[in-house]
């Protein structure tokens, strides 16, 4: 079964940066790291998978 | 004091209330679902920390519910309008409540306040960024509870991924998970029992009872932590059931997972003054750790039904205050 974490956490990562300049200015840094982390999580659930093809 | 004012507290009490007795399921789904805790002893737990949060945290969340949603300048938080708010979002919460979904009582209150005062003066008199930031952190509060919650979990299984000693850990975490239980109903002690204490303010201020520079009388925030608690100790089976089982299945591991990740949310926003749903917050951190074994882990079905739920608290509360506020001025 195809494991789609990477294309949510992109998707969560999209989502938070759009709300960058919607914030309270004191705020923004909150959905800048939100996207940080989320495309982080992204690359590495891409890696996690690509590393299991490969071994199989 | 007048009749109206009492009452119109009388009923924030008892929003809080239901408040408590409608998220008593996310405090205590996880406890209850992996077994830690009976159910009747998960919900004096939870009460007890909701109860205590007032020492805990400030006020700020019940200045913004005050101040920042409707402009207190423009004098239009009459006692009537506050009730109208306070009859949408007790309406929304019991038409959810029957049909078994987590919705957010808190924008539930946002949208009734929003609704009876949109009635009774026009839009001009909402807060665009005090709603701008209500409105921002209701989509990041489950994005940081599923990045917490994820974390987490990967962290945990890194940290005993060579234990084979599997039962020893998992009595382990169902310790641990007394303590984030704990944590949890503390943020939402917090966080949930402020929004009474804002609405409670409001009507305060409308009323001249206090100045609209103070802050909340201790009176107000001992009543708010009560009824909160008292809620919690009533507690909601339907909505445990959907949370605790429905959305994905827990071990102890993710259940302490899931609930330290949703109190660090609840106890930042809490702290920063913003009024988030915890009812988002503990779904997101849900699906976090869901997801941190495989995507097909989480029931996309009900998350999905949960995500329209939210979407339609504001404009349902809205509709519900708007129709209170209508009604009591055809009466008049």
């Amino acid at each position: 079964m195809k494991d789609r974490r990477a294309v949510l956490f992109l998707c969560a990562a999209a989502v938070a940066a759009v709300l960058i300049p919607a914030s309270d200015p004191k705020l923004a840094w909150v959905p800048a790291v939100v996207a940080v982390t989320y495309l982080l999580l992204a690359a590495l659930s891409a890696l996690d998978t690509l590393g299991r093809r490969h071994r199989q | 004091m007048t009749v109206g004012l009492v009452v119109v507290i009388v009923v924030a009490l008892a929003f809080d209330f239901t408040n408590g007795f409608h998220d008593a399921a996310n405090s205590i789904a996880t406890v209850v679902s992996t077994r830690v805790l009976s159910p009747r002893a998960a919900v004096v737990w939870a009460a007890t920390f909701n109860f205590v949060a007032f020492l805990v945290f400030g006020t700020k969340v019940a200045n913004t519910i005050a101040k920042d949603v409707v402009d207190p300048a423009s004098h239009v938080l009459t006692v009537g309008v506050v009730f109208a708010g306070l009859v949408g979002a007790i309406g929304w919460n019991l038409i959810t409540f029957y049909l078994g979904l987590p919705t957010s009582s808190s924008h539930a209150l946002v949208g009734g306040m929003a609704g009876g005062a949109v009635v009774a003066a026009g839009p001009h008199v909402l807060v665009e960024t005090g709603l701008r930031k209500i409105a921002v952190f209701i989509v990041l509060s489950p994005l940081i509870g599923l990045a917490l919650g994820l974390i987490l979990t990967v962290a945990i299984m890194w940290t005993f991924h060579r234990t084979r000693a599997v039962e020893r850990l998992n009595r382990g975490f169902r310790r641990g998970q007394l303590v984030s239980a704990a944590a949890f109903s503390l943020g939402h002690g917090a966080n949930d029992a402020q929004k009474t204490m804002g609405v409670i303010l409001a009507v305060l201020i409308a009323a001249k009872e206090v100045s609209p520079t103070s802050g909340v009388p201790l009176w107000v925030v001992l009543a708010a932590h009560a009824a909160i608690a008292l809620g919690t100790l009533s507690g909601g089976w339907r909505i445990v059931r959907t949370m605790g089982s429905k959305i994905t299945r827990l071990q102890p591991v993710g259940g302490f997972a899931a609930e330290s990740a949703a109190a660090l949310t609840l106890f930042f926003t809490s702290a920063q003054g913003i009024p988030v749903s915890t009812t988002h917050t503990i779904t997101g951190a849900i699906v976090g750790v869901g997801s941190a074994q495989r995507l097909t882990a989480v029931r996309w079905g009900i998350a999905s039904q949960v995500v329209w739920a939210w979407v339609l608290t504001i404009p349902g509360a809205f509709a519900i205050a708007a129709v209170i506020e209508l009604g009591m001025r055809l009466v008049k």
